[in-house]
């Protein structure tokens, strides 16, 4: 391994570890367990790839295993946040609760669809590895838009957020989008990119671990509460009212 | 397909829909701007002011300018495209109304209680339609100017309350429960 790679490998070994401390530290591990166990487990994939070094099928192995568990763990962590956001809007939670699992089909199937991209081995490459970065990439990516589609949801409802969850949501963001990425252009081009394009995601995700370490307090935890617009049935129904009117309108006049 | 030209083309698409979606969220930021006032008031809107629309596409008026004498066809041509130049800002007017209505309605569900739940996915069908509804618009407009088809907005109108019934039945039960 070169000793760029070694670096920025064990860079983000001790930043996961300062996030850790952090979360441990503020309190923030028990808000955010999901995300707290994502990163143990980061962790301790990180020390058995170290303790794989010697040995590329053992090192592979341990990839793998550990990619595999971050990939479950990935789905409870998008949960957990999406949970978080809509905790202080009990209609929209409400909302949120039902319409879950369809997101979640919805935004796989959208990922799948990409799946044709690196269906080609490239010479030389393990296809085991190969087909294994693909199902990662393509859950990264079914992640990613989950989380932007939770995104367009509370920008679209004003939804006030804690400031440590929009950090948390942005990083992550941010995170999938490295991550699938990244693993897409180590599959389709050339051997000589894959150390460039590894070390271009561990950059990336040394970013997100530092800014998160900075970013994620104890503070953020409190947000100001939106004032007016309270319930009110009568405005309630007489605002769906016109809106109906409006659509049945205009889809009368699109039918013509 | 090689490795770089598919790169290519994925960079190349992502960066257009990431431009898209930047245009798309500032121009919705710039509509919802006009809008996010704490103390906006839509009791005031009615439909009674987009009577109009129902006769701009309407074909009798062009009729009755073509019965007359003195008639060219390029009378005819300008004043359908007037009519089509002046149902596009009622159009619009009525669009912004809709947004306007729309934000007052998503913060009041967004503070409200759980068992409003439903009136969530009321409220997105209605953006859905509207967006559907709107698109099919701007293109039967496109195509009538080139003489494709038509654009009769006269029965625009009479469905103003086609629907008012099914939502009553909907607010109805949010209002007796709230």
């Amino acid at each position: 391994m070169a000793t760029f790679d070694r670096v920025i490998w064990y860079l983000n070994i001790a930043a996961t570890l300062v996030l850790l401390g952090r979360l441990f530290a503020t309190g923030l591990w028990r808000t955010y367990r999901w995300l707290f166990f994502f990163f143990v487990a980061d962790t301790f994939q990180s020390l058995l790839l170290i303790a794989s070094l010697g040995n590329r099928n053992r090192y592979a192995e341990m990839y793998m295993g550990g990619q595999a568990v971050k990939m479950v763990l990935s789905v409870f962590v998008v949960l957990e946040l999406y949970q978080l956001a809509l905790a202080s809007h009990p209609a929209l939670a409400g909302f949120g609760r039902k319409t879950v699992g369809w997101l979640l089909v919805g935004s796989s199937m959208v990922a799948a669809g990409g799946l044709w991209m690196d269906s080609s081995v490239r010479p030389g490459q393990s296809t085991i590895l190969h087909r294994f970065f693909t199902v990662e990439r393509t859950m990264d990516f079914s992640v990613l838009i989950f989380l932007l589609l939770i995104c367009c949801f509370m920008l679209w409802f004003p939804v006030r957020m804690k400031p440590n969850v929009a950090l948390y949501i942005g990083g992550f963001v941010v995170w999938f989008l490295a991550r699938s990425f990244g693993l897409l252009m180590a599959n389709i081009l050339s051997a000589s990119f894959f150390h460039t394009m590894s070390n271009a995601m561990l950059a990336v995700c040394f970013g997100c671990l530092s800014f998160w370490s900075l970013a994620l307090r104890r503070g953020g935890e409190f947000t100001t509460l939106t004032v007016g617009h309270r319930w009110n049935p009568a405005v309630m129904e007489r605002l769906t009212g016109q809106l109906e009117s409006i659509n049945a309108s205009l889809v009368r006049l699109s039918r013509d | 397909m090689a490795g770089w030209t598919l790169a290519g083309w994925v960079i190349t698409c992502g960066s257009a829909l990431v431009l898209m979606a930047t245009l798309a969220a500032l121009r919705f930021r710039k509509d919802r701007g006009e809008f996010d006032e704490e103390d906006a008031d839509s009791s005031g809107f009615t439909l009674t002011r987009y009577q109009p629309m129902a006769r701009l596409l309407s074909e009798d008026d062009l009729l009755f300018l073509a019965s007359q004498p003195g008639y060219r066809s390029e009378l005819g041509a300008r004043f359908l495209r007037e009519r089509r130049r002046i149902f596009r800002l009622y159009l619009r007017d009525l669009s912004r109304d809709f947004q306007h209505l729309h934000a007052e309605a998503r913060k009041i569900v967004a503070n409200s209680e759980a068992q409003h739940a439903a009136l969530v996915g009321l409220l997105l069908r209605q953006q859905v339609t509207f967006w559907q509804v709107r698109g099919s618009l701007e293109l039967h407009l496109a195509l009538s100017r080139l003489g494709i088809g038509k654009v009769d907005a006269r029965r625009l109108v009479d469905a103003i309350e086609s629907m008012r019934l099914d939502l009553g039945r909907v607010t109805g039960r949010a209002a007796a429960t709230a």
